[in-house]
């Protein structure tokens, strides 16, 4: 089996490390990862409970692909209860150390209580201890993952830890790996940082998880690697422009938000897109995360001497055209400082764009901002400045801690926050692009475009082109490409496999790893399984259908200008045939039916 | 008229033009605005973009903003009044 068969829990308050054989019954019905933490988590948390509190729990999760030689088989997953949302929230990241944790033994690690003073969790062959962090707690993410790699005396340690974001409880926290991965979204880092954890540090010897059938997983694996090299995204494009690729997709086709979602296209797409940034020759050399083929990372040194990883296209745009910023240097600080700070890149740049917003119309006045540049559209000192006051809740930047929602909110504006359920909406407008809308309106965790990303299909033709106004088709695509996600988030791939790779593909490699003989209807079965799981806790949380909808400025305003001028999201029209298809009833709750078919 | 496309990514690189200028008299059909671009640009191009008579999988021809894949594709007459953009095959997100 490729799983580690083992995880652990680790009670903060008083101390304790244990560990627990991994139930294979369980392993079978929600995978790993994302699937079996939460089904671990909703087991042992009661859905009503304060993110911050000591009886939330907090889970690393790798899948059963992580570590292996799977393509891309590097990643891991955080699931606990996100302070932004109310919802079930997983976080996911690549970089190296999702496979490091799989090579230590663990499949997964379970954060309980609260540790009375700053602490960090170290793993290394000598044993599993939890050690005094005092002197991290306030240091930046390369300041802590350099001062454990040389306190672990294991040179090629991996370290997942949490800034100064996360420990001041920003609501858009996250917990960065390898310098410059992110398990970004709903606050995962303030949650860590609410625990007193500052980090985790993993440096023993490699103990590769071995598949079940090496035969059939080496030839599933070789399958794979054809595919990934033959197809022009991930052998061409990604490697080649990673991500920013998209800015003048998005852009041409007039669904490229700008200035807080007021306009869809911005005049300035040139300066800032992904051509931009190799041809000013930022662009240093690509990055690949753990056994990843494709290799989309950046890394980027600018001008002025500042190296690091990214921007990706999210954070790009976050910081650029939502903010009506043409400066890339800026926006590329930017997302070096959210790095460094720990904080998600999508979230902040949202919330800055909201903020600015909020200035335009004169709701935030000039004397709540201090000694600080006015937070207008278009200033570089802006998003850089605010970002940082963001991360230390200096200022006006206490209130943008708290997510564009509760900033909007507290000055009688809920409308200005482009967010869904509370977390702030990714780089697309959904009025261009209908099953998108739908995507984001009941994503499990908030505004995201990975829980479906819908416009592979309507803009990018994949798996084959889908006109993006048309809404027939969307909700069945929606349920397809969430319950296709929920499998590939909780096996330890990377989601960017799927430009490449198809259900066949991924059921091959499962059941390679782990000796089951799954159809491939059985495998997507464990995804509609993991997705209901969610929903259900949701609704636990105290969330209902009214919670599954959009901002109303994308429901109600029309596009002004463009290829999609007069466009809103037919959200009214999409939702009730999409409860249909889940066998959910008019309430968006999963019929009793629906849940035994499930065996939830 | 002029007929201006602009071509992105891997197109750019690959034909080191990110704006190419069409002159014509008349309004064409966007396979033979292809040709002409080719023409201007270098070889290379149509087998780019096109696979026999169709638009390769995945690449993005869009005139005025929208997709020609669901219009009426190659056949799309082009005039000079719309934006018109080539992209290969493109994933990201």
């Amino acid at each position: 089996m490729a799983y580690a068969g083992t995880y652990l829990r680790i009670n903060l308050t008083n101390g304790t490390i244990t560990t627990s054989p991994l139930d294979p019954d369980l392993a079978r019905r929600f995978l790993g990862g994302r699937g079996l933490a939460t089904k671990l988590y909703c087991d042992e948390v009661d859905p009503g409970i304060d993110p911050f509190s000591p009886g939330n729990k907090l889970i690393f999760a790798t899948g059963p692909l992580s570590g292996t030689i799977a393509p891309t088989g590097g990643r891991y997953m955080v699931v606990t209860k996100s302070p932004l949302t109310g919802t079930i929230a997983s976080s996911n990241s690549g970089g190296f150390f999702g496979a490091q944790l799989k090579f230590a033994g663990y499949d997964l690690i379970v954060f309980e209580g609260r540790a009375a003073k700053p602490v960090y969790l170290s793993i290394l062959d000598s044993g599993v201890t939890l050690r005094d962090a005092t002197q991290l707690w306030g240091k930046t993410v390369s300041e802590t993952t350099d001062a454990l790699v040389a306190e672990s005396g294991v040179s090629d340690a991996r370290v997942a830890c949490i800034g100064p974001a996360g420990e001041n409880l920003c609501l858009m926290g996250a917990i960065i790996n390898d310098k410059g991965r992110a398990a970004g979204r709903s606050g995962v880092g303030a949650v860590m940082g609410s625990k007193n954890l500052k980090a985790i540090v993993v440096g023993t010897s490699k103990k590769r998880p071995v598949p079940a059938d090496e035969a059939a997983f080496k030839a599933a694996v070789q399958e794979s690697m054809k595919r990934i090299k033959a197809d022009p995204v991930t052998s061409q494009g990604l490697p080649t422009y990673g991500t920013k690729v998209l800015d003048n997709i998005i852009n041409a086709s007039g669904m490229y938000p700008c200035n807080n979602f007021q306009m869809s296209s911005f005049p300035d797409v040139e300066e800032v897109c992904g051509e931009a940034l190799v041809e000013k020759g930022y662009l240093k050399r690509k990055k690949g995360c753990f056994g990843c083929p494709i290799a989309c990372g950046r890394d980027v040194t600018l001008p002025n001497g500042m190296q690091g990883e990214g921007p990706e296209y999210e954070s790009g745009w976050s910081f650029g055209a939502l903010c009506g910023v043409k400066d890339l240097i800026a926006i590329t600080e930017a997302n070096f400082l959210c790095n460094e700070l720990g904080l998600d890149t999508i979230s902040m740049g949202v919330t800055l764009a909201a903020a600015m917003e909020l200035r335009e119309k004169g709701l935030i006045g000039k004397d709540e901002l201090g000694k600080g540049p006015d937070l207008k559209f278009g200033s570089s000192e802006a998003i850089l400045f605010y970002t940082r006051a963001t991360a230390f809740k200096q200022g006006i930047g206490a209130k943008l801690a708290q997510g564009s929602w509760r900033l909007a909110n507290g000055y009688g504006h809920p409308e200005l926050s482009m967010s869904v359920k509370k977390q702030e909406l990714p780089a697309y407008d959904p009025r261009g692009v209908q099953g998108q809308g739908l995507a984001f309106a009941t994503s499990n965790r908030g505004g995201c475009h990975v829980r479906a990303y819908l416009i592979a299909l309507e803009v990018l033709s994949h798996p084959e082109p889908a006109d993006p106004q048309e809404i027939l088709s969307k909700p069945n695509w929606v349920k397809a490409f969430q319950d296709l996600t929920a499998v590939i988030d909780s096996t330890g791939m990377c989601l960017f496999t799927s430009f490449a790779l198809g259900v066949p593909e991924y059921n091959a490699l499962i059941n390679a790893a782990t000796g089951w003989q799954n159809t491939p209807e059985q495998m997507m079965a464990i995804g509609e399984r993991i997705w209901n799981l969610e929903r259900q806790f949701n609704l636990r949380a105290g969330l209902t259908a009214a919670d599954d909808t959009l901002p109303p400025r994308l429901l109600e305003v029309p596009i002004a200008e463009g290829p999609n001028k007069g466009r809103v999201v037919r959200l009214s029209e999409l939702l009730p045939a999409y409860y249909k298809i889940r066998g959910w009833g008019s309430d968006g709750v999963p019929t009793p039916e629906k849940l035994a078919e499930l065996g939830l | 008229m002029i007929i201006r496309v602009r071509l992105f990514s891997l197109l750019r690189s690959k034909f080191g033009r990110s704006v190419v200028d069409v002159e014509t008299d008349r309004p064409i059909p966007l396979r033979e605005l292809i040709t002409q671009v080719e023409s201007r640009a270098g070889p290379g191009l149509v087998g780019e973009l096109i696979d026999g008579e169709k638009i390769r999988k995945g690449t993005l021809l869009l005139v005025g903003g929208r997709n020609v894949i669901f219009g009426d594709g190659l056949d799309t007459i082009v005039d000079g009044t719309q934006e018109i953009c080539f992209f290969p095959p493109s994933g990201g997100g």
